[in-house]
């Protein structure tokens, strides 16, 4: 019997969907791994602890997020309020959460854009190339000279 | 992309309506499809692609079933069906499904957690009808691509409903004209729903939010809170469903309401009717009447009601507190159906709204606590015994603070307001006008000064 047109549009749609749903499947996928490694193997860098380690007030105060809310934090911002450099990797308990501290990050950054966007030439570059995404339950906001080098390290964690 | 957002009303929505109405003809149908993906893309590209398959799937799944032969109808029917709702378990009930089976078993069943594609149940649904109208024969399939993407895709109902159905739109889709009055007439649908939105919904969210996180609460403080959900979520999703069909009459098209005044019913069923119709009326018509409806036994009308009702809890979302509101209201639909239906047309119309309203006060509890610890606690401090009393400060200084919006709330859920300013504009449009613009600034200003905040109904 001849296989019919509508048979072999019908497969390929199937095979596309597999592949698709296979692709957001691994691609959205993260270890489970708790903030306490995450942090000991993080500082273990040596730019990411010359900024300050900052606690749940200045997570809320940047980000507007409670510390409670979250499975843990990781959070360095530099001192000097000229500086865009700084460091935030939250982990949520669920994706419902994770999505809304995207939100916020992403709010942070444009915040950032709005406060250096007149008059912060080098900040605003910086800004430009910085990381805001998500993977799992993990959100962060990564920007600075050496944050494509902190996306990396966080990438082999999880 | 929400509606409620200044980048939205000021940016986008400004812009796609310039260039729309400045295309001539069938363009408008380009416009409005590269709009919505524009639209839908704003906040997570990736699930464009499903947003698209699902369109050209089930466009010519619609085509096929008309093209097949007769003995292959049902097996495509099956697949298409089978299809999309694999694409909707994917999302949003393969966690849920694996948690429940490890919390059966004591075992951990480890998976990412996918975030949820959003409207994906609303297009998924809208999809659906269409598939099972063509299978039924009420519908032609649409021959047209792009038309069925305009039907499949449009922005206004994609991401929080109404269900739009094809055979409501389907000469619309063909024919759709604008003009400058009902542009406006859709503006001020898009504005009341807008300030339903923003300065109701939003307001009453903080009330509710600081109230159910408190350690513990009085007895009042308590129903002060459920009173502020309970008219949270009707101003925000009939809020969200007022700026749809705004959106919808602005691009010359007209959908169905959903709702209508639902906290005015006399009994549950009722209620039911009125709120989220397009949901209720798509449940009715594609799971209940093909199960027999009421022209069964009374034990199979009895399992076809709750069947009916714990699917619509768990389309809600994936998570048992869900399928206990659906099952809580299928059981009071039996209890008003076999038992209290004669009671019920006896008493006086206020003791039935209050009934009414009890009971659907009771409902969101089930609605707004997602874990079963949460909702007996609540209910317990509602009616006594979890409660750290009758009333205390706490009480005070939440009615104190809360009642002039409560006030509005309960006047806005009436139709004499709307009835008046529909009167208002026959006789003079320039005041009607001004309280509009007034109404869009109030909002802005919410906008601005509140933080994101997405529909409530946009995660289902």
């Amino acid at each position: 019997m001849p296989i019919s047109k509508s048979l072999i549009i019908k497969t390929a749609m199937i095979l596309f969907l597999a592949a698709y749903l296979v692709l957001i499947y691994t691609s959205d996928n993260a270890k489970n791994v708790p903030m306490d490694d995450i942090a000991a193997q993080m500082e273990s860098s040596d730019t990411l602890t010359a900024m300050q380690k900052r606690d749940k007030g200045d997570l809320q105060r940047y980000y507007s997020i409670m510390d409670t809310d979250t499975d843990g934090f990781l959070f360095y911002k530099d001192v000097s309020p000229m500086s865009v450099n700084e460091m935030l990797i939250v982990k949520a308990g669920n994706k419902s959460d994770a999505e809304k501290f995207l939100e916020a990050a992403e709010a942070h950054l444009e915040s950032q854009e709005n406060v250096f966007g007149a008059y912060g030439t080098d900040q605003m570059a910086l800004l430009g190339d910085a990381s805001v995404e998500s993977r799992g339950d993990y959100v962060w906001y990564m920007c600075g000279p050496d944050a494509s080098a902190w996306h990396d390290a966080f990438m082999k964690l999880i | 992309m929400v509606f409620s957002s200044i980048f939205f009303i000021f940016c986008f929505l400004p812009i796609f309506m310039l260039i729309y109405y400045l295309v001539p003809g069938k363009g408008k149908d380009i416009v409005l499809i590269i709009g919505s993906l524009l639209f839908y893309a704003w906040g997570e590209p990736k699930y464009v692609i499903l947003l698209i398959f699902s369109a050209v799937f089930n466009y010519f799944m619609g085509l096929e079933l008309n093209d097949c032969p007769e003995e292959s109808r049902r097996l495509n029917m099956v697949f298409t069906v089978v299809v999309n709702l694999f694409i909707l378990g994917f999302f949003k009930y393969y966690a849920f499904l694996l948690d429940s089976i490890g919390s059966v078993f004591r075992i951990t069943l480890s998976h990412p957690e996918l975030s949820l594609p959003i409207g994906i149940s609303f297009y998924t649904f809208k999809n659906l009808s269409y598939i099972l109208d063509v299978y039924n024969d009420k519908i032609d399939p649409e021959p047209n691509f792009l038309t069925f993407c305009v039907y499949s895709m449009m922005f206004p109902h994609m991401a929080a409903g109404p269900i739009v159905r094809y055979a409501d739109i389907e000469h619309q889709l063909v024919r759709h004209p604008v003009s400058i009055p009902k542009f406006g007439v859709g503006a001020e649908y898009f504005i009341k729903g807008l300030a339903k939105k923003v300065i109701l919904a939003d307001n009453l969210a903080v009330i509710y939010a600081a109230i159910s996180s408190r350690g513990s609460n009085a007895v009042l403080t308590a129903w002060i809170g459920i009173f502020a959900y309970t008219m949270q979520i009707y101003f925000d999703f009939s809020g969200y469903s007022d700026m749809a069909i705004g959106l919808g009459k602005m691009l010359g098209f007209d959908f169905l309401k959903n709702f209508d005044y639902p906290y005015l019913s006399e009994n549950v069923a009722e209620f039911w009717r009125r709120w989220h119709i397009s949901l209720g009326s798509w449940f009715r018509d594609y799971i209940y009447i093909p199960l027999g409806g009421n022209r069964v036994s009374v034990p199979k009308h009895i399992r076809n009601i709750l069947v009916v009702w714990a699917l619509t809890g768990l389309w809600h979302g994936a998570s048992w507190n869900f399928v206990l509101w659906g099952v809580y209201y299928g059981l009071l639909l039996l209890l008003e159906k076999f038992v209290l239906g004669n009671v019920l047309d006896s008493l006086p119309v206020f003791v039935r709204r209050i009934y009414t309203m009890f009971c659907v006060m009771i409902g969101w509890v089930f609605f707004s606590q997602t874990s079963f610890p949460g909702i007996a606690k609540y209910l317990g401090t509602m009616f006594g015994p979890a409660a750290s009393g009758f009333a205390d400060t706490a009480t005070f200084y939440y009615f104190r603070t809360g009642i002039v919006l409560f006030v509005i709330c309960i006047i806005a859920c009436r139709p004499n307001l709307q009835n008046q300013f529909r009167k208002l504009m026959k006789r003079n449009m320039a005041v009607a006008i001004a309280i509009d613009v007034i109404l869009l600034a109030l909002a802005t200003a919410f906008m601005v000064y509140n933080s994101y905040s997405p529909f409530l109904y946009q995660q289902f």
